[in-house]
């Protein structure tokens, strides 16, 4: 074997290994990270291993149970999969001013992590948009839904 | 007649690239060079087509010609004139077709610029940048028709996107992001055909440089506008969040700028050769992985339009790319064997090696985390994402790596260094940086990690610095000539060099940048009535209250059944066919059953109403800045969009940024609550954008034809011994 061929085999072997262990690395540090989208039945359904984990959590904010106090800052409530009266709950507590739109019954998207006493913390609320247009199909009417949606906007303003 | 008209430049178009794209890939392979022109005036073809077919796209726009499936998309007669240009490119259709557009202009210029001088493998990269126009022309001609007839036609559609229309950044960052992607079809055109050709002499490095240093300029502008813009628009306080679509963007950046430095090993030393052609193959895969990640709404982000059709296309053709570019390699790679060993890593091209390395590891680790979350719906059907801080502390140290390479790569000369050379050139960068380190800590910016990165950037700076004008330096002593004269002279005479190390400089500016405003950054929140003050950070924020208003578009003519309420009144109405002015009796009756054909009404109509909170920022030593309707952190009702869109008010000075944005308001108590922000040193990162540009054009300036015996003149900086 040539110098120069050991060399190269000396290199080749240095960025194999350099590679193996960015490769190591990366999966590793991936599994710490790695952010679930759940709905309320889906985090509690997995039971303890859902502790601890960063969670997005999705779903409808439960009518009645907004307790905002801006003295604290301290909003909590009840986030659900569905409206439907039977859909599991699940507490959310957020030290955070709500953004405009949060109201009961929306759509929401909190990330944070559950914990063993049955609290979702968060500190990233963000409420649901429905910002998407379609374009009008042939024979669509889509002059009346925006024109809903501009007195909706004109009711939250006053 | 527009969709007519359009759709036929589509298909025009589409056959000449088509045309373009199969004689001039057999007639190279047959090596017939006497079919060049016809393939250079069917690319000439594509172009005019492509760019037409745009064109008429504005016209329809701005004819509000809602009989066009785009138009009525995105169209609305509300939209001031600029956003209806703009929505060209807002949503997934007319994307397609402006990047048609941007195809056809590099085709020409690529075309034009060597119609009569060019390496034999020219009529084969023609070919297969047709062959990759060819599919974008089929996309626009087929999934993604924009010009689909709309048989009975609205008076009336959305307008584009609301996020699209909230600021001016999104007027110019959608087309230089375009322009650094579709611009990576050149250096793998030509990369392909001198493989193809089997022709790997010296005559196609020049162009293929030349032309990803092109689109890698425009790539780095368009990434850093988009950050720009998320910071200045979304209102989240930030400017990157690891998105999808921002490492769609990031990775073919990655890939580009290794190829650029390991394309100096390849000409110096005649090796990495294999490494450096898959470098310029993989930036182009990279590009087209990353329009489908934008394009087709596998994720969902700002940037994902609708769901759409094109993801199984796009899918096929990343398919046909990837498995055209492995096999290109393997079966031309006996070609590509290195002419010379590489010697010490303690050397230049060590420095460079190193420094690829790193650059592949970084684009490695945002493609894991990105394709991660696919993978494993794909697989497992588990829904979910790779967190920010994978990201963050995968790329830290990496980054740092780079940082650190940048510094010592221009100390170390080609070849092998020597160390005593070495440790005297370190020495004043060394200490300065020292200097810097200890300022800082003094100041109280004691993190670990910034403080580092403020070290190394200092000794980064001095070493480029000294690069930069050592050789000035030595012309002033030796041949008495000015300043201004010895720095021009040479800057011109190893332009690439001097451009390269003026772009160093501007990478530094937004790596500092980007640690001093993540580490230092201070954020609060809370509620305010008015008059009342809060602190962020060192500065004062006083609510002023709150204001509201409605902005209009400009003034228009108003058709029949055009009136809506809200509009108001620019000139009195006329009658086109008696024409006098109509009486104020009349236009109640206008006002009601809405103008006939022949009469005329001028009218500007709103586009948005909005709140805002006015406010004071008041700095430590007293100085104020108010901002106030316009100005200040509000949010905006779009007539179309159901929810409102934010934006934030950024008070920018030199050193930091103070960043507020609305988070709500009552109407009813008059009181706000806010998102305020401190961030340190993040305009760099914008600020940095002309020093990329002045270098990239610097590099890309043509060098006279004389050039090869005018560079052996100038000495390597390196070869001077004891440089101060």
């Amino acid at each position: 074997m040539t110098a120069e061929n050991r060399n190269r085999l000396i290199a080749l072997g240095a960025i194999l290994v350099a590679g193996a262990a960015l490769a190591w690395i990366a999966f590793g540090n991936i599994g710490e990270n790695l952010v679930y989208y759940w709905k309320p039945s889906e985090m509690v359904s997995q039971g303890e291993k859902a502790f601890g984990a960063t969670v997005r959590l999705g779903g409808v904010v439960v009518p009645g149970s907004v307790q905002w106090n801006p003295e604290h800052t301290s909003l909590t409530f009840l986030v659900a999969d569905t409206h439907a009266p039977e859909a599991v709950k699940v507490k959310v507590a957020c030290e955070q001013t709500p953004p405009q739109l949060f109201r009961e019954g929306i759509g929401v998207v909190v990330e944070g992590s559950y914990s063993a006493d049955q609290v979702f913390r968060t500190n990233r609320l963000m409420v649901n948009h429905s910002n998407e247009y379609r374009a009008p199909t042939d024979g669509g009417m889509p002059d009346d839904a925006w024109k809903k949606s501009l007195s909706q906007a004109d009711v939250e303003k006053t | 007649m527009n969709s007519t008209l359009g759709y036929g430049l589509v298909l025009l178009g589409l056959l000449c690239a088509a045309f373009a794209a199969i004689v001039g890939i057999t007639t190279g392979l047959m090596r017939k060079e006497s079919a060049l022109p016809l393939v250079q005036k069917a690319i000439y073809g594509f172009a005019a087509s492509m760019i037409g077919s745009n064109l008429v796209m504005v016209f329809a726009l701005l004819q509000h010609d809602f009989s066009v499936k785009y138009v009525a998309q995105v169209g609305s007669r509300s939209t001031p004139t600029i956003f209806t240009i703009v929505s060209l490119w807002s949503a997934l259709e007319g994307s397609i077709l402006f990047w048609g557009a941007i195809m056809g202009a590099y085709l020409f210029a690529f075309a034009w610029t060597y119609r009569k001088e060019h390496g034999r493998y020219m009529q084969l990269s023609l070919g297969v940048m047709a062959a990759v126009a060819t599919f974008f022309a089929f996309l626009i001609a087929g999934p993604a028709n924009p010009w689909t007839a709309i048989a009975n036609p609205l008076s009336d559609g959305p307008g584009p996107n609301p996020l699209l229309q909230n600021h001016p950044l999104m007027i110019i960052h959608p087309p230089m992001l375009y322009l650094g992607y579709v611009g990576m079809t050149i250096p793998f055109g030509i990369a392909a055909g001198a493989l193809l050709r089997g022709e790997l002499g010296d005559a196609w490095l020049v162009p293929l440089r030349k032309w990803t240093l092109v689109p890698w300029t425009f790539l780095s502008v368009g990434i850093i506008l988009g950050s720009w813009w998320a910071y200045a628009v979304l209102g989240w306080g930030g400017y990157w969040a690891w998105d999808p679509v921002e490492n769609a963007s990031f990775m073919p950046w990655l890939t580009a700028t290794a190829f650029m430095h390991s394309t100096m090993v390849l000409e110096k030393k005649k090796s990495l050769k294999l490494w450096t052609i898959s470098l310029a193959l993989a930036s182009f895969v990279l590009t087209i992985i990353g329009t489908f990640m934008t394009r087709s709404g596998v994720f969902n982000s700002v940037h994902a339009f609708t769901q759409s059709d094109i993801g199984p296309t796009f899918l096929i053709f990343i398919g046909i790319i990837l498995v055209f570019s492995v096999l290109l390699i393997a079966v031309r790679g006996h070609m590509l064997v290195a002419e010379s060993q590489l010697g010490s890593i303690a050397s230049r091209e060590g420095a460079i090696l190193l420094n690829n390395l790193v650059f592949a590891a970084l684009t490695f680790v945002v493609l894991l985390g990105t394709l991660y979350p696919l993978i494993t719906e794909g697989i497992f059907h588990k829904k979910i994402t790779v967190g920010e801080p994978y990201f963050n502390q995968m790329a830290l140290p990496l980054g740092m790596a780079m940082l650190f390479l940048m510094g010592v790569g221009p100390m170390l000369p080609w070849g092998q260094a020597d160390w005593k050379t070495t440790q005297r050139q370190a020495v004043i960068p060394g200490a300065i940086a020292a200097v810097v380190m200890f300022a800082c800590w003094l100041g109280g910016y004691r993190s670990f990690m910034p403080l580092t990165t403020f070290g190394i950037g200092a000794f980064v700076t001095v070493v480029t610095l000294r690069e930069l004008f050592l050789p000035a330096q030595q012309r002033m002593t030796e041949q008495k000539e000015s300043l201004f004269t010895a720095v021009f002279v040479s800057a011109t005479r190893a332009n690439r060099r001097f451009g390269g190390y003026v772009v160093h400089l501007g990478i530094v500016a937004i790596v500092v940048a980007v640690a001093a405003s993540s580490a230092f950054k201070v954020h609060t929140t809370g509620s305010l009535k008015p008059g009342e003050t809060m602190q962020v950070g060192n500065y004062g924020v006083r609510f002023d209250g709150l204001q509201d208003g409605t902005d209009y578009s400009a003034e228009r003519d108003v058709f029949a059944n055009g009136l809506k309420p809200g509009m108001i009144l620019t000139r009195p109405w006329r009658s086109l066919a008696t024409g006098t002015t109509l009486t104020p009796e009349v236009l109640g009756q206008v006002m009601s059953t809405g103008p006939a054909a022949t009469e005329e009404v001028f009218v500007r109509a709103p586009f948005r109403q909005w709140i805002a909170a006015n406010l004071t920022i008041i700095a430590a030593d007293g100085s104020q800045r108010s901002y106030a309707g316009l100005e200040a952190p509000r949010m905006n009702f779009y007539e179309r969009s159901n929810d409102p869109v934010g934006s934030p008010t950024v008070s920018e000075r030199f050193v930091r940024d103070v960043y507020i944005s609305l988070l709500s308001y009552d109407a009813k108590t008059g009181s706000a609550s806010f998102n305020m922000w401190v961030f340190p040193l993040v305009g760099w990162i914008w600020y940095a954008i002309p020093i990329l540009v002045l270098g990239s054009l610097i590099a890309l300036w043509p060098q006279r034809k004389k050039k090869a015996s005018e560079e052996a003149v100038v000495p390597p900086v390196n070869a001077v011994p004891g440089a101060p």
